[in-house]
């Protein structure tokens, strides 16, 4: 089962296992490719766009964590045009939630906030959607300011595929998609959540946080991810 | 009154008593959600947040599962209807010919946005939808079942007037249930719009032309 | 594992009983003296054809030879746009624009007098109908949709008899794949290879899926064919399953075409009864049981991968192709998915061979392409053209030209995720390659001629606030970019734009469908890069003059109420959903 591909990332030859994708070859390598709705021990969805790499023959771009390398694959992981369109997916994001670092609970821990200052991202050309969801404290320990929520979805896939509770679901579609938890309910209300704090520890923005924290707890949260990280029994969790 | 109240709530479990045979003929059925959301709204007219609870728990479903589901497709209805519908259709014909201009008299006439219009309100639900299917005669709205040919921004304020009466009427006539549709003669005969029975006409895709 | 489970003839029919069949169905109708075939499907139905049945019924009551005439409802006759329209056999003739009022003096004129009824005649070389090929419409309203007889009598269920009978599953899909027939979702992708592909999937169970989840506006092919000829798009599938080695077929369909389904439903069952579909087809080793899923109502849910998370009971969002559905599908299972159009057109193949379809059409794409013809023109309604008609041609000689004679400004082809084309380009091609030549594409073969009162901004906005409203909201370039674009394209409708904001709506546009992840997002900017493209100038005039040169849009200053109010608080989730701008 273990073929080996050999193939190029950034001029760089690469020898790979057939199985893992092209940003698993790339880590591996010291090779950078910005990610956000990723995250390593859970299953991946392809929706952020951050890791779109160029591969030579192919007119599209693909996304590197769910394409699987292959022999002879010429990939690009930085050019002009993929520093602009990444750049251009954060400004969406930016002017699609109330992402006001100053005042949120992440600041200086968070992932949307990182990605930006990579990407030199000073300011965003496109209006401000100022959307219009509530905040949710109704839970004893946990809130979430749906505000600050960009739809990864990680937390939808811990609690489904780790916790086993799947409390998280998005729904509504297209602009008017958002996070719900059982019914729609108030997170204080829904019975299938077993207030165990994963979909915390994976949130890469300060949507879902503690009460009580002004700050976010770093060191807890880098704890758990490298702990779903390296607990590669993937295959034993649900995969969905 | 407890007579109305012991009917209701015979059928109530009358209705509980259709969904379980739906969730029974579908059982063993590999992605039966949506079959099962379709079978509820037609029975409950809408979907209930407690029936969503009910359909989760019978399918062993994760309740938010089935909430993102009933959610992504606009079919299903999670609110209840408010009793008449005006839809107007939005494709790509009718567009070009003004159906915007109709979708914005008709929402203006039914969701007035000053205080003191709200006396005015009509009854209505309105929905824009994709294609009616009358592309040659565009732009082109239903009033619960009925359809009207050629609207025009100008004419829709009158015909909505004409209608929220004898829906009016209907209703306080059939004792507040809101099984009614209009029954006058919304457009004058003179007009070039024709009004037509569209009961079976949900299903028409092609064009109607009257030149 | 079987889904369904039916009543079934124990034994399978043979293909002599098939023909059988047939003939008894001829001979039955030859014994008449008279047909009429009233056309039942969209346009003429929305034009009133049902009180036209009762009608002719009561007419020929009246003259006393009712149970000499065969009074049948068909599908679509093509020319929707005068209907409701009525055939009469025998001296066949068609009939315009009829009227239950006209139907007694059609009856007693044509049938008893032999005389055609002048007033209401359809020229028997109308130019509407002279230079179509029909192939995939050749039997619609000629046959009753309900009848599965009628439909063996014009030769239905041959090709799948034949087929499951001599012809070996990878001689079938050479026959396709020599036949060069390419899909008709809009893709362009061959048939034949997506076939072998499948059929190479070392899985047992399989599938194989009829996509007639058709959502773009004014596009109405599909569901012709589901309510003319259901039988043709279940054989086709049948065939398709012998071919890939599939047992179990979906079709999914819109929730918005009640008709089609309840015709689609009862196909199923008349074709289980006989049994045409089921265990064992034509006493072969082959067996093939047909589902039917309803859509509710999302656009996406068109899309391939979403279709199959729809079938499979979840939200319909697009996956990230690779893996492609003919790898891995239907819950992890190699599943073909195919338009209904493409299915439609494997009867014909199967029975005429390779050679015949691939003589017809142009070097790459071949055979022929339904087209619905809408917008402003003097005749519109479903047609067939071979590939390769130039759009003069279906605009211009089938179509009649442009209404009131006024002067022609662009073709949209492809819906939502097409573009609009030009006058400088109406001798192009109607095939997959010239259109995305032109800045379009074929899409589903939805074609809306506009005439010079359209503004082409406002058009801009309209198709992105449909792709707004249509995205799945997975990933973000289509999620959000259609958001702004769309607000940009509505600043400049509204005379508040600069021209930096051209530039920025051009990059965005670029933006969203180089990263997009699915084919709505892909294809949601291709209406505003065409028209931006060719009609430029009446988006500087917007920026600049702040005119609108069609008079349509309505500048800021101007305009007294707010154009983009969203709706008010409180309206049900559907009106979210839906397109209103």
């Amino acid at each position: 089962m273990n073929e080996i591909r050999t193939l190029t990332i950034d001029g760089q030859l690469i020898s790979a296992d057939a199985s893992v994708t092209i940003l698993e070859a790339a880590k591996e390598h010291n090779i950078h490719i910005p990610t956000l709705c990723h995250l390593e021990g859970l299953s991946d969805v392809g929706a952020c766009r951050l890791c779109l790499v160029e591969i030579e023959g192919h007119n599209r771009l693909q996304p590197a964590c769910v394409t699987r390398v292959e022999e002879g694959m010429v990939v690009r992981t930085t050019s002009s045009r993929l520093q602009k369109y990444r750049r251009m997916v954060l400004e969406l994001l930016f002017s699609e939630g109330d992402h006001i670092c100053s005042v949120c609970v992440a600041n200086n821990a968070c992932e949307l906030q990182d990605l930006a200052y990579a990407a030199g991202m000073d300011h965003v050309r496109f209006d401000y959607l100022h959307s219009t969801h509530a905040l949710d404290a109704s839970h004893d320990r946990f809130v979430v300011d749906h505000h600050r929520c960009i739809l990864c979805a990680r937390c939808v896939r811990v609690c489904a595929d780790v916790e086993g509770a799947h409390t998280w679901d998005i729904a509504g579609r297209g602009h008017t998609a958002h996070l719900v938890s059982d019914l729609a309910q108030d997170w204080g209300e829904a019975r299938s959540c077993t207030s165990c704090g994963k979909c915390l520890l994976v949130c890469p923005t300060g949507a879902l946080f503690a009460k009580g924290f002004v700050v976010s707890d770093p060191q807890n949260k880098q704890d758990f991810l490298r702990y779903i990280a390296n607990t590669k029994s993937r295959k034993a969790w649900k995969d969905e | 009154m407890a007579q109305i109240e012991k009917n209701q709530a015979i059928e109530a479990e009358n209705k509980h008593k259709q969904l379980d045979r739906a969730l029974m003929r579908q059982q063993g059925r590999r992605g039966a959600l949506i079959e099962v959301l379709h079978e509820a709204q037609h029975i409950f007219g809408y979907l209930p947040r407690d029936i969503l609870g009910y359909i989760a728990a019978s399918l062993q479903l994760p309740p938010s599962h089935v909430f993102g589901v009933a959610s992504f497709y606009p079919s299903f209805r999670l609110h209840p209807p408010a009793g008449h519908t005006i839809t107007v259709c939005m494709g790509t014909a009718c567009y070009v010919n003004g159906a915007s201009r109709v979708l914005r008299a008709a929402e203006e006439r039914c969701h007035p946005r000053a205080e003191s219009e709200q006396h005015d309100r009509i009854p209505f639900d309105v929905h824009a939808v994709h294609c009616l299917g009358s592309c040659g005669s565009g732009p082109v709205m239903q009033v619960d079942d009925d359809l009207y040919l050629h609207t025009a921004a100008e004419t829709v304020e009158s015909a909505l007037d004409q209608c929220v009466e004898t829906v009016r009427a209907a209703d306080h006539a059939s004792d507040g249930t809101t099984e009614a549709s209009p029954s006058g003669e919304i457009f004058p005969e003179s007009d070039t719009s024709g009004r037509q029975d569209a009961r079976n006409n949900d299903s028409a895709a092609g064009e109607t032309d009257d030149t | 594992m079987r889904e369904i489970t039916i009543q079934q003839r124990a034994r399978p029919m043979t293909l002599e009983e098939l023909y059988q069949i047939g003939r008894a169905h001829r001979e039955r109708v030859a014994t008449f003296r008279a047909e009429i075939h009233v056309c039942g499907s969209g346009g003429c139905r929305s034009a009133g054809s049902e009180k036209l049945l009762d009608a002719f019924r009561a007419a020929c009551e009246k003259k006393k030879i009712a149970s000499d005439v065969r009074i049948i409802t068909t599908g679509c006759m093509g020319l929707c746009g005068q209907g409701p329209l009525v055939r009469i056999l025998p001296r066949e003739t068609l009939y315009a624009g009829v009227t239950p009022e006209k139907a007694e003096r059609i009856v007693s004129s044509h049938i008893i007098r032999e005389k055609p009824f002048r007033s209401l005649l359809l020229d028997a070389d109308h130019p509407f109908y002279a230079s179509q090929t029909p192939i995939v419409l050749r039997h619609m309203g000629r046959l009753d949709p309900e009848s599965i007889e009628d439909y063996i009598a014009h030769g239905g269920y041959e090709a799948l008899a034949k087929a499951v009978t001599y012809s070996a599953p990878e001689h079938v899909i050479l026959e396709i794949r020599n036949s060069g027939l390419r899909g008709r979702g809009g893709g362009g992708y061959p048939t034949g290879l997506k076939w072998d592909i499948v059929r190479r999937g070392t899985s047992k169970s399989k599938y194989v899926v009829c996509n007639a989840d058709e959502g773009d506006p004014g596009a109405f092919m599909d569901r012709a064919l589901l309510e003319g000829n259901p039988h043709a798009i279940l054989e086709g599938m049948a065939i398709a399953g012998y071919a890939v080695g599939a047992q179990q077929g979906y079709i999914y369909t819109r929730g918005e075409y009640p008709l089609a389904v309840e015709r689609m439903r009862h196909a199923i069952r008349e074709a289980e009864r006989l049994p045409v579909i089921g265990n064992r087809i034509f006493e072969s080793g082959f067996s093939f049981q047909v589902d039917l899923r309803i859509g509710a109502g999302a656009f996406v849910s068109g899309e391939e991968t979403a279709l199959l998370r729809s079938i499979e009971g979840k939200r319909g969002q697009p996956q990230p192709r690779p893996p492609y559905p003919s790898a891995s599908g239907l819950w992890g299972e190699p599943t073909l998915v195919n338009n209904t159009e493409t299915l439609a057109n494997v009867p014909p193949i199967v029975l005429n061979g390779a050679r015949w379809f691939s003589g017809m059409g142009t070097e790459r794409s071949r055979g022929t392409k339904v087209i619905s013809l809408a917008g402003n023109l003097r005749n519109t309604g479903l047609i067939e053209v071979p590939m390769g008609t130039s759009l003069r041609s279906i605009i211009f000689d089938i179509g009649g030209g442009v209404r009131e004679n006024r002067a022609f400004k662009a073709v949209q082809t492809g819906g939502p995720s097409g573009g609009c084309i030009p006058s400088q380009h109406l001798d192009a091609a109607v095939d997959f390659e010239s259109l995305a030549q032109v800045g379009s594409m074929m899409g589903s073969g939805g074609m809306i001629v506009m005439d010079d009162t359209a503004c082409m901004v406002d058009v801009a906005a309209y198709f992105m606030a449909f792709c707004r409203d249509e995205s799945c909201g997975k990933c973000i370039p289509c999620r959000v970019g259609t958001v702004q674009l769309y607000r940009i394209l509505d600043r400049i409708r509204r005379g508040g734009a600069t021209l930096q904001d051209l530039d920025i709506l051009e990059e965005l546009a670029v933006m969203v469908k180089d990263t997009s992840l699915c084919g709505l997002g892909r294809s949601a900017p291709n209406p505003v890069i065409s028209i931006l493209h060719y009609f430029r100038r009446e988006f500087e005039d917007h920026i600049t003059g702040r005119r609108c040169p069609a008079g349509v849009c309505l500048m800021d200053n101007e305009s007294e109420t707010a154009a983009t109010a969203p709706l008010p608080a409180g309206t049900s989730p559907q009106t979210e959903g839906s397109v209103h701008e």
